[in-house]
């Protein structure tokens, strides 16, 4: 090659990529908003999570675990062209996601063709895409029956049509949730060469994977566990000998001055000071002398942070809920363990796969998570670092009729919390007061996609959407009652960014004429002029937007100071971990 | 309800490939010539497909008689509020000119064949860097780049697309390659 070729190359490779022009083009001209989603501090663990959770899916290519894979279904026909046939492309979805996923950090979409295991009508399409949160940033364009042919997603769409697949653009960021779902067998990309007019649907999937989904009573009390009295459910697990231990009991409430986190010991330690500034230092003091100590002032121990290796392999992500303990989880558990003089031991261990944080407490403290069992089932587990506790919340009766337990999402104090079960023709709400471990729930069940914003004052507000109509119907049903009422309706689609205390929520509602804001707050929908908002943790009155910041009462807004308000936004890190590449781990803890 | 049949001529969305595979190296090439940096090109091609796609979804594309035509009228309103929100930014030059000895030894030196181009675009964060020192050397270099070894356009033809003299295209060419061979040994 000479350099004019080079340069034409090279030119040619990296000033346009007419590909992502074409997608990016097509996207824009749906108006899915591409817009980075307004980060919330609370929500950095379950981002994290999501992003890990691309990487452990990306070794499977059919969609949800509970569907056979393609090699041990002799049999069955699922493509027009054999199984060979069958097997190449699913070799070639395989790569693709492969390659896409690298990019799920971003929020560039990409255009997937899925295969569903059974036809479905439009809305079961819609309800069966809600069961990921933010279902509204997933646009389908076609719809295709068994054969071949596809129709365009208008509202002219014969309700009595089953479609064997559909085209959809989605964020690079939720391929691995829409690879997870129940509904998507296969799900292939543009990449590998397939056109709207060449996509045929994978079908034929034997009847036996597929469920039916019953209904749900009402008012139910489900049981989970009192953190403060109950002990965790242990299993064995082999790894270690110290999963059978006891929680530990000892008082968390120890703070010590930040000044005393400093420590002059290791690189990796002096990253730890960083974060150990803006937290409570580790409660576990020992009488041990540290030979390097050169404090004047203290008669204590400078604490010594050294990075400690996680008697555990595979490791997705990290989340420390405390100090102390931190949760890990693998492609099949979930596991708690305790940081104590240099050693970590492990307290509790679940046998779980797809580990996902629902929800996640501005601090840290109290995490959600949603994950499955063997049987594809989902599972409900509950972190508390005041209680140093990981236990698991009974939800076998909203899960037994085939439900799929979507999101959970819960009060600052950890009292009210709030639940959404998906299933092919309606999604349930949940919410309830915990009380001395019980949850009290009372639900209502909707028919559309259903998006669960905020509870206050024994309220819940949601915002039902209709995608064939591009409508967004906000309502607020009182909790006793089950009354609904309607607060507002939009046209166009919805982003939403929580509180951390679940009181208010900003909504942004976009359309051909533009974006709308507004933040929910009692009933009341405030106008505001950016879509750029950030929760107080600290003060559940507080948010900042655009960069100024506000108290929020009685509907309206007020503008306060940034030296009054911004202490109230201060990130709260816990201790330093590293995750490698082959899951291998080590956090930074006290070792005297 | 708008049935497709399996070839899909009806629906907007296989015209718009169509139209997009045929036009997308012209449009480039305009956008390229008329936009202040080469990096915006790309932003500024979504933007005017992403106004033809919405256009014939809404309202179809039988009175488009020639598409290209079309998609030029967007482009140069697209490059048009991309000027108006931009400000344009004059370049001083202050070297001096190659002499002709020394361009003929540098278009020479680019007829060469050079084992290493290959290694060099497989790798992808070397070919980004020498991408990028090229497209951040000023507004015209890259496009300079591109019109003449993409496009394969004469510089004189340059000169005058970009109503520039052309020894300010000759400089900035062979200035930049000779600046390259240096700094990536290329």
């Amino acid at each position: 090659m000479d350099k004019k070729e080079f340069y034409r190359q090279l030119m040619e490779s990296y000033t346009v990529d007419t590909e992502r022009v074409k997608r990016n083009a097509k996207r824009k001209s749906r108006n899915v908003k591409s817009k980075v989603l307004v980060i919330r501090r609370w929500t950095a663990a379950a981002a994290a999570c999501s992003v890990v959770t691309a990487a452990a899916v990306a070794a499977v290519s059919l969609g949800s675990s509970g569907v056979p894979h393609i090699d041990n279904s002799e049999g069955y026909n699922i493509t027009d062209g054999g199984a060979e046939n069958a097997r190449e492309r699913l070799a070639a979805a395989e790569e693709q996601f492969a390659v896409l996923s690298v990019n799920s950090g971003v929020e560039e979409f990409s255009d997937l063709y899925v295969s569903f295991r059974k036809p479905l009508k439009y809305n079961e399409i819609t309800m069966g895409l809600s069961v990921i949160e933010d279902y509204n940033n997933i646009s389908i364009s076609l719809l295709y029956l068994a054969d071949g042919s596809h129709y365009e997603n208008t509202s002219a769409l014969d309700d009595s049509l089953g479609f064997s697949g559909a085209k959809i653009s989605v964020p690079a960021s939720m391929l691995s949730e829409i690879r997870e779902l129940k509904e998507i067998t296969v799900v292939e990309y543009s990449e590998s060469g397939i056109t709207d007019d060449t996509f045929i649907p994978f079908n034929g999937l034997p009847a036996d994977v597929t469920t039916t989904p019953e209904p749900v009573s009402e008012n139910i009390n489900i049981s989970m566990p009192n953190s403060a009295t109950e002990p965790p459910v242990t299993e064995p697990v082999t790894e270690t000998p110290t999963e059978t231990e006891p929680p530990v009991t000892e008082p968390t409430e120890t703070t010590a001055s930040s000044e005393t986190a400093e420590n002059e010991t290791t690189d990796i330690s002096a990253d730890t000071s960083i974060s150990a500034e803006e937290t409570t230092v580790p409660d576990i003091t020992t009488s041990e002398p540290v030979t390097e100590t050169t404090t004047e002032a203290s008669e204590t121990a400078e604490p010594v942070f050294e990075a400690v290796a996680v008697p555990l392999q595979g490791i997705k992500t990290i989340n420390f809920i405390n100090n102390t303990h931190f949760v890990a989880a693998t492609a099949d558990s979930i596991r708690l363990f305790r940081c104590e003089k240099g050693e970590i031991k492990l307290e509790t261990t679940y046998y779980a796969s797809s580990a996902k944080i629902s929800y996640s407490s501005y601090d840290g403290s109290k995490l959600f998570i949603i994950a499955k069992d063997g049987e594809n089932r989902s599972r409900l587990y509950y972190a508390d670092g005041d209680a140093s506790l990981l236990s698991e919340v009974d939800v076998s009766y909203i899960t037994s009729g085939g439900a799929e337990l979507s999101s959970v999402s819960c009060s600052g104090d950890g009292k009210i919390v709030l639940m959404k079960a998906v299933s092919l023709d309606k999604t349930i709400v949940y919410y309830g007061e915990r009380s001395e471990g019980t949850i009290s729930l009372a639900n209502h069940e909707y028919g559309s996609p259903v998006s669960v914003l905020a509870y206050s004052d024994g309220i819940v507000y949601t915002a039902v959407t209709d995608s064939k109509e591009n409508t967004v119907k906000i309502y607020s049903i009182a909790a006793a009652s089950g009354a609904e009422t309607e607060l507002a309706s939009y046209t166009g689609t919805l982003k939403y960014t929580r509180s951390p205390d679940l009181n208010m929520a900003l909504l942004t509602v976009t359309n051909d004429s533009g974006e709308v804001n507004v933040i929910l707050n009692k009933s009341v929908l405030i106008p505001v002029e950016t879509s750029d908002a950030v929760f107080s943790g600290e003060r559940n009155d507080l948010v900042m937007l655009g960069g100024a910041y506000y108290t929020v009462s009685g509907g309206e807004l007020t503008a306060i100071s940034e030296e009054e308000a911004k202490p109230c936004f201060e990130t709260v890190n816990g201790p330093a971990y590293e995750i490698s590449e082959n899951g291998d781990a080590s956090v930074v803890i006290q070792i005297n | 309800m708008k049935r497709l049949n399996r070839k899909g001529e009806a629906s907007p969305e296989t015209y718009f490939n169509t139209v997009y595979d045929s036009t997308v190296k012209s449009l480039t090439r305009f956008v390229i010539s008329k936009c202040g940096n080469i990096l915006d090109a790309e932003d500024i091609l979504q933007n005017i497909y992403a106004r033809f796609y919405q256009r014939i979804i809404k309202k179809g594309y039988d009175d488009i008689e020639n598409a290209e035509a079309f998609l030029i009228s967007i482009a140069k309103f697209e490059c048009k509020s991309y000027y108006s929100a931009q400000k344009r930014h004059s370049v001083t030059e202050s070297f001096s000119d190659y002499t002709d000895e020394q361009m003929v030894m540098i278009e020479n030196e680019m007829s060469k064949t050079q084992k290493n181009f290959e290694d060099i675009l497989c790798d992808e964060l070397l070919a980004r860097e020498i991408f990028e020192d090229i497209a951040n050397t000023d507004e015209l270099t890259g496009k300079i780049f591109y019109l003449y070894f993409v496009c394969d356009m004469k510089l004189a033809d340059i000169a005058v697309e970009l109503d520039m003299n052309l020894s300010a295209v000759k400089n900035k060419l062979y200035r930049t390659i000779e600046r390259q061979k240096k700094k990536f040994k290329l």
